[in-house]
């Protein structure tokens, strides 16, 4: 056998052995291979060689050059001070700044803050205004699910930093597995995302990196955004609240088409990206089939494709690592598949696809406005149907706890008379029912067991 | 400094379709269009990657988003074309992992030059370790290539160009799961290769 006819052999045993559970391998393998030990010895090392451990190979190019960068731009000052402050930990590290924990000691009492500095290879003029402007802003913003400034100063070295609000959590969709959160409780920690960043949008604020990482959730269940540091401000006065393109930078899952495709951002772009971080925390899935196809696909998707419903994602088995089916994705909310599918079904539905809409109204200088308008009963959000401004629903506290409340009213289903009598008086559910939106069966579908 | 935004995307906009003209030309047998197709995307893509680190803080750096770009950029010109669009991950491929070892290997000269009294020997150095690595899987790779070229560009294409095993399937007419299997072999082999690299 020459050797292009041994490895095509190689490359045969070592597919089908794919094919076979671990256990039956070594057996199978012995038996192909017959008394040619060289060969059995060779597909041995190939197989172990599968197993190893995780290396360079599971990470891809961009992680290597992001490993050898690391840290051959930032100087380990781990344990020396910057100011007042004591350098702890390394936290994070981006494209151009350094988050360290740290701790400052003042007469005894020991308060612990992550510290923010821009690396020092990085010093130009250009990264200099944008950290401060960063700062800037977070100096503007004071919010109770926003991580809060602290203090802001220059280290000996002429390097600028500032100190905000150490916190200690776990990403929100992790967050909310581990802790087998039902969906209202899901709900309930959307609406302070949707506060805070309603709230930066009232300070002319467009976050525009919202995505699970940014918004950690500390252990009493409260949810802070974080990293506001390729945040921008709408500047009301030229374009109609909206923000110049600047070179496109995206986490790809939370992008919106108009970052995909280049064009104008706006509050819209924010709203776009708190409906896909909903549809995650709700279904356990990104909005489009396509997502598991990779990026190109993923790319066109955003901006051809209509989501899934909620309800038709959650019979989608995530071809990812931790596979998942409908009803795995209902045990971590607490229910069984049918009752999960039922409660995604209809309000939230509507709201998340209105989020997750291709084209940003851009009638609307922000979030803050919308919700005004909808009380001024300008505008209906089932009329304006597929725009992206009638997530003002989503912005709206009140309206959001509806849903909440709607939810909950399923899982509970002892009161069902009760309820009804008391839907019944509700005039906006009165309004709806005459209009026709809500079929007559509805109405009972509450009190109908599982 | 990029100079102006509106600029800048000008300049963007020309150089994709100078890519798209490239490769056109090059899929009628122009060798020269071909080099300077790859020139064009590697210079692209290399913009793509500082322009990404210097500016998108805390987000995360992936290839496929920096292929995906360059990729976006040209189907604006056009590069609709499957031959081409094959041609262009290709070229993408071969430019990211240039990339990479060029980064590597002055990683590894900046440590033997100016940094060496710096190391401690408690302190694990993640940068030199990973460049160290780098190469010697540039390595394992040509020995790969040579032996099984399909493999090789398997490893390019998801390695370097970030594509997926359903981007490549696509491309190449396969199924997920075969090309799935490819990679553990070649992954498998690399390794194996590398660690045979160490022995020796």
């Amino acid at each position: 056998m020459n050797d292009d006819a041994r490895w095509l052999h190689i490359k045969d045993l070592f597919r089908e052995c794919q094919l076979l559970p671990e256990g039956e391998r070594d057996v199978w393998l012995a038996g192909q291979c017959a008394d040619d030990t060289v060969l059995l010895a060779e597909l041995g090392t190939l197989l172990s060689a599968q197993r190893a451990s995780h290396d360079i190979l599971d990470d891809g190019a961009m992680g290597a050059l992001k490993r050898m960068h690391i840290d051959e731009s930032s100087p380990d000052l781990i344990g020396q001070r910057i100011g007042p402050y004591r350098l702890l930990r390394l936290l994070g590290e981006g494209g151009m700044g350094i988050v360290d924990m740290a701790e400052r000691e003042d007469g005894g009492f020991v308060q612990r803050v992550a510290l923010k500095r821009v690396r020092a290879d990085f010093v130009s003029a250009e990264t200099r205004s944008r950290f401060l402007r960063e700062r800037n802003f977070l100096a503007r913003l004071t919010h109770p699910h926003i991580a809060q400034l602290h203090d802001g100063g220059v280290a000996t070295d002429g390097t600028p930093y500032f100190t905000i609000e150490y916190v200690e959590g776990i990403p929100i969709t992790r967050y909310c597995d581990a802790h087998k959160l039902d969906v209202r409780s899901r709900l309930r920690l959307a609406l302070q995302v949707c506060a805070a960043v309603s709230y930066a949008h009232r300070n002319l604020i467009v976050h525009r990196d919202l995505k699970p990482s940014n918004i950690p959730v500390i252990a009493d269940g409260v949810a802070k955004l974080l990293d506001f540091g390729i945040a921008k401000l709408v500047d009301a006065e030229q374009g109609g609240g909206r923000t110049a393109t600047q070179a496109r930078m995206m986490t790809p899952e939370y992008a919106a088409p108009e970052q995909v495709l280049g064009e104008p951002i706006t509050t819209a772009t924010d709203v776009y990206a708190i409906g896909v971080l909903l549809y995650e925390l709700l279904s356990g899935r990104l909005p489009y089939a396509r997502a598991d196809a990779g990026a190109v696909s993923w790319a066109k998707a955003v901006v051809e494709d209509l989501p899934d419903s909620l309800g038709h994602a959650l019979g989608r088995t995530t071809g990812t690592a931790n596979t998942a089916t409908a009803k795995a994705t209902a045990a971590t909310r607490g229910v069984n598949a049918s009752t999960l599918r039922r409660s995604l079904r209809g309000d939230l539905d509507r709201i998340v696809q209105r989020a997750l809409a291709k084209e940003p109204e851009s009638g609307y200088p922000s979030v803050a406005v919308r919700p005004n308008e909808h009380v001024a009963g300008q505008r209906d959000p089932r009329i304006v149907g597929k725009s992206r401004a009638c997530t003002a629903a989503l912005a709206s506290r009140s309206r959001a706890r509806r849903y909440a409340g709607r939810t909950r009213r399923l899982e509970d289903r002892g009161r069902a008379c009760r309820r009804r009598q008391r839907k019944s008086r509700c005039p906006i559910w009165r309004q709806r029912r005459q209009a026709g939106a809500i079929p007559a069966r509805a109405s009972a579908r509450c009190a109908r067991p599982a | 400094m990029l100079g102006s935004i509106a600029g800048w995307q000008e300049r963007a906009m020309a150089t994709a379709s100078k890519i798209t003209e490239l490769l056109n030309a090059a899929s009628s047998g122009d060798a020269t269009a071909q080099d300077a197709a790859y020139a064009l995307v590697y210079d692209e893509l290399k913009r793509c990657a500082r322009r990404q680190s210097a500016l998108a803080q805390g987000s995360s750096l992936s290839p496929t988003a920096l292929v995906n770009e360059l990729y976006l950029k040209l189907r604006a010109g056009q590069v609709d074309h499957i031959e081409n669009r094959r041609h262009f991950f290709a070229l993408a491929a071969r430019a990211m992992r240039q990339i990479t070892i060029d980064h590597a290997r002055h990683r590894k000269r900046a440590k033997r030059g100016g940094g060496a009294e710096h190391i401690e020997i408690n302190t694990c150095d993640l940068g030199a370790t990973t460049a160290e690595q780098t190469l010697e899987l540039d390595a394992a790779l040509c020995v790969l290539s040579e032996r099984d070229p399909d493999l090789g560009q398997l490893v390019e294409w998801h390695f370097f160009a970030g594509l997926t095993f359903q981007d490549i399937a696509d491309e190449l007419g396969r199924h997920e799961r075969t090309v799935r299997h490819d990679w553990e072999l070649a992954r498998a082999f690399l390794r194996q290769a590398m660690d045979a690299g160490h022995a020796t």
